[in-house]
């Protein structure tokens, strides 16, 4: 007599969690603003590693457009300036139209490294997480030339943050983000600028997605430092947070 | 009637020439716009009685209440103009991204 073993019945989160085959079902989402010098690097970077690229040109007045465009990336342009959050969720729309399995953002201007994306997506593929958030302040991580006064505005905000929606973070304004395409369709970022990274982390809260941090290595420049947010503005994304609450 | 009373009329009456003529609003902001100009008139018209309808109110003088009402009025507008300005600007976010995503391009 033989014994038959039963053989287990994939549960519907584990069949959903089958990892993809290929990048190409892997989108990374890059909001641009005049970014000419380093977007061609960025894009050609990520293509070689078959992941599909969306870069959504904020009306830059530079060749962002056509730099990303000629370097083989599906370029979208806004044709006025809109900011940085409009731009994600453009990205974000034309990627799930595209059929994305998982969505990424990714910044521009060089200071992500493409290493970092499977180690954003390989918790999607393989445990029960559908957001990824990548920490400067993990163990393992870095933040490489991040000058001191701004390490101090980023615990300042990442403590806010922990505060006004409940999640257990050690980095709170981190561009490098991943999503399952069950949560990139529940997230619609309404904050055009800045107050987007704060209004994501509500979102995630709000519909109870289930994410985990994962260290990452950000490298600051000259150039990304330069094109990075003013540490004036925080107060600007304070008071754009504080009406986007009032509008809740 | 003094000069500036008669400035104040003519400014209330051009405002509620311009709003009819300008915005297609709701009936119900039609009247408090009527209802807004009138009183204003009338305080031009009748200082004196806004002093007894004040003391009514609990409000010592009459030029108080006035500047309470005025005070409260503009943070009314303005409230109202924000909301439409975001209203306006959700729009416009929603045209530019359907332009963005209808042009997308890529180099085959």
């Amino acid at each position: 007599m033989v014994d038959v073993l039963p053989v287990p019945r994939k549960r519907p989160l584990e069949e959903e969690m089958t990892p993809a085959t290929s990048n190409d079902s892997i989108w990374v989402v890059i909001p641009a603003f005049n970014e000419m010098e380093v977007i061609g690097s960025v894009v050609r970077d990520l293509l070689a590693k078959q992941y599909s690229v969306v870069v959504i040109d904020d009306c830059s007045e530079d060749e962002t457009s056509r730099i990303a465009y000629q370097n083989g990336a599906h370029v979208l342009r806004h044709i006025v300036n809109l900011g940085q959050g409009a731009a994600l969720q453009t990205g974000i729309e034309f990627a799930l139209s595209k059929g994305a399995e998982y969505v990424v953002t990714f910044d521009g201007d060089g200071q992500h490294s493409t290493e970092e994306i499977s180690r954003l997506v390989a918790p999607l593929q393989k445990q029960n997480v559908e957001v990824t958030l990548g920490s400067r302040f993990l163990p393992g991580a870095a933040a490489k030339g991040i000058p001191a006064v701004r390490r101090l505005v980023l615990l300042i905000a990442t403590s806010m943050s922990r505060l006004t929606t409940g999640l257990a973070l050690t980095d709170t304004h981190n561009g490098l983000r991943g999503m399952r395409r069950s949560a990139a369709e529940k997230i619609a970022l309404t904050q055009n600028r800045m107050a987007h990274a704060s209004e994501f982390l509500a979102q995630v809260a709000h519909h109870k997605l289930r994410y985990c941090e994962v260290p990452v290595t950000i490298s600051y420049n000259e150039y990304s430092l330069a094109k990075g947010q003013r540490l004036s503005n925080s107060f600007n994304v304070m008071w754009e947070l504080m009406l986007g609450f009032l509008r809740l | 009637m003094t000069l500036i009373q008669c400035f104040l009329i003519l400014f209330c009456v051009c405002f509620l020439a311009l709003y009819f003529a300008y915005f297609r609003s709701l009936l119900r902001d039609r009247i408090a716009a009527v209802v807004l100009c009138s009183s204003a008139i009338f305080f031009v018209l009748f200082p004196d009685m806004s002093t007894p309808i004040a003391n009514t109110l609990g409000v010592g003088r009459g030029a108080d209440l006035v500047i309470y009402l005025a005070i409260t009025s503009g943070a009314f507008v303005f409230i109202l103009t924000w909301s439409k300005l975001l209203s306006l600007q959700k729009m416009q976010t929603d045209i530019v991204r359907e332009l963005a995503i209808r042009d997308a391009r890529k180099r085959d």
